[in-house]
């Protein structure tokens, strides 16, 4: 059940992010084009010109990629469970985790690919002003770092997308659960899940700052210290990847629960 | 309770300060057609949500085919809600892939035919249907299953007489006969002559239940003339 949840997820956001990949990625190669024309116009005012504004175009297109993407995996949640759709969700023979995970990971995976795009999008422009050869040079040094150390290069790499992977997990289910809890609410809900998702950020925040503050640091350097001096560079960077990701798990883990348990025991679609 | 198909006990629900049910006790067996009548408020649409999972009671018992509300009671349920439910974007056909997913006891070739007839294309988009349309795509979906629960809100509520005869031929030709039928609604002169059974609801009170032979019989009139008697103090 949980994988058709996921069709379904999946056939719904890909309406909306195909096209938006799409776009930028056909902007992004346009610009490959152009911009040595902009650049090396020859002193024509209207290449500059039209190189210029395709940029724009550019710039304009790859921010709006990145909002768009964030409002409509909102709206899908929102609009989803909680409006007139919820009625049809919450009534197929599903437990509520698996709706909540369901759009969670579909909505990762997307949000991924989104961030995918965006650096696709920067390396195609990156070659109007580069020669082949200095890809050429990039991808002999990028191979000869796999080829010298080929583990920690590829252990760096793996614990560098789950911690992308737990980092978008953890923001998204955060936006979730304030929207559960602004569900509580009896009248305004999208204000009171704002004023939700402020005071999250807040109780976070506070909570880092006083464990910032109130923590032995000559006693906590020593033990990170006597950790890490035994170890490679490499194995450094992957133990604070892989710290961090199960930090955004067990956040991930708390939201999720909470979402859970108000739309299992709280669900109110009047 | 043994074999009953629907047992509900103190079920207590509030909306701030208003009683939407008030200590509802209610068992209902499978193989009936039941009304659930009363004014609007009455809580009846609230009845169905608790039954549906789609409310949580503040207190008491709701247990359908052995199971509080649940991924197996929703299973057994199936549900006409009182409002459009379905993403604007969806054909006909992606909804009836979606039924099919899910509920084992779908019946598309059943679904296709009842589409067929009443001429709404497979490939339709719910945003390109009309109201009316989009209530008989509903209406179709609900009854191609052979569910042991309907819970028909509100079914002939705001649509013509024409209309209101086309859902209870389409209701009545479609159901499940070893399971029941719960509609709600207060156009009781309508559906009078199909319910074995009635249960009258106020203010969030079940006031009586009783099958509708013996209503006649006890009190000496239609259940729409109780109905009008009992509810006329209360406007």
């Amino acid at each position: 059940m949980f994988g058709k949840l996921c069709k379904y997820e999946w056939k719904y956001l890909m309406r909306f992010f195909l096209p938006m990949w799409g776009v930028v990625l056909l902007l992004s190669v346009i610009n490959r084009f152009s911009m040595p024309m902009m650049v090396n116009g020859g002193g024509s005012n209207g290449k500059e010109i039209a190189g210029a504004m395709l940029f724009l175009a550019l710039v304009i297109a790859t921010c709006a990629v990145c909002v768009v993407a964030m409002v409509v995996i909102i709206q899908r949640f929102y609009n989803g469970l909680l409006k007139d759709e919820g009625y049809l969700m919450f009534t197929l023979p599903v437990k509520s985790g698996a709706l909540i995970n369901a759009k969670g990971l579909v909505a990762v995976v997307m949000m991924l690919i989104t961030g995918v795009v965006c650096v696709a999008v920067i390396f195609i422009v990156a070659t109007a002003g580069a020669s082949w050869m200095d890809f050429r040079d990039f991808f002999r040094e990028f191979g000869e770092m796999l080829r010298v150390s080929p583990l920690d290069s590829a252990m760096i790499i793996l614990w560098g997308i789950v911690l992308c992977v737990a980092g978008t997990a953890a923001e998204l289910y955060r936006i979730y659960m304030a929207m559960a809890l602004g569900h509580l609410a009896k009248k305004h809900r999208v204000g009171w899940a704002v004023v939700a998702y402020i005071g999250v950020v807040m109780v976070q925040s506070t909570l880092s700052n006083i464990i910032l503050f109130n923590v032995d640091w000559d006693g906590t350097w020593n033990f990170l210290d006597r950790i890490v001096s035994g170890m490679s560079g490499t194995q450094v960077v992957v133990v604070s990847e892989l710290a961090f990701s199960v930090g955004y798990a067990l956040l991930t883990a708390l939201f999720f629960f909470v979402t859970r348990q108000i739309l299992e025991k709280r669900l109110n679609l009047e | 309770m043994a074999n009953n198909l629907v047992h509900i006990a103190n079920l207590n629900k509030s909306y701030s300060t208003v009683k939407a049910l008030d200590d509802v006790s209610l068992d209902l067996e499978p193989g009936h057609i039941i009304g659930l009548l009363g004014p609007n408020g009455s809580g009846k649409t609230t009845l169905i949500k608790v039954l549906n999972g789609l409310l949580r009671p503040d207190s008491g018992t709701v247990v359908i085919d052995g199971e509080e509300p649940g991924p197996h009671t929703k299973s057994v349920i199936s549900y006409l809600p009182d409002r459009p439910y379905f993403a604007d974007w969806m054909m006909v056909g992606n909804i009836f892939d979606l039924f099919e997913d899910f509920y084992a006891d779908f019946d598309r070739p059943r679904a296709e035919n009842m589409c067929q007839t009443l001429h709404i294309p497979t490939d339709m988009k719910m945003k390109n249907m009309s109201k009316g349309t989009k209530e008989k795509t509903q209406l179709i979906l609900t009854m191609s299953r052979k569910a042991k629960l309907y819970l028909l809100d509100e079914p002939i509520a705001g649509v013509d007489p024409a209309a209101r005869d086309f859902i209870m031929d389409t209701i009545l030709s479609n159901y499940n006969p070893e399971g029941s039928v719960l509609i709600s609604t207060h156009l009781i002169s309508d559906i009078e002559q199909v319910l074995d059974e009635a249960v009258f609801i106020r203010s969030g009170h079940v006031i009586l239940h009783d099958s509708t032979d013996n209503i006649r019989e006890n009190e000496g009139k239609s259940v729409d003339e109780l109905f009008r008697e009992m509810f006329r103090m209360t406007y």
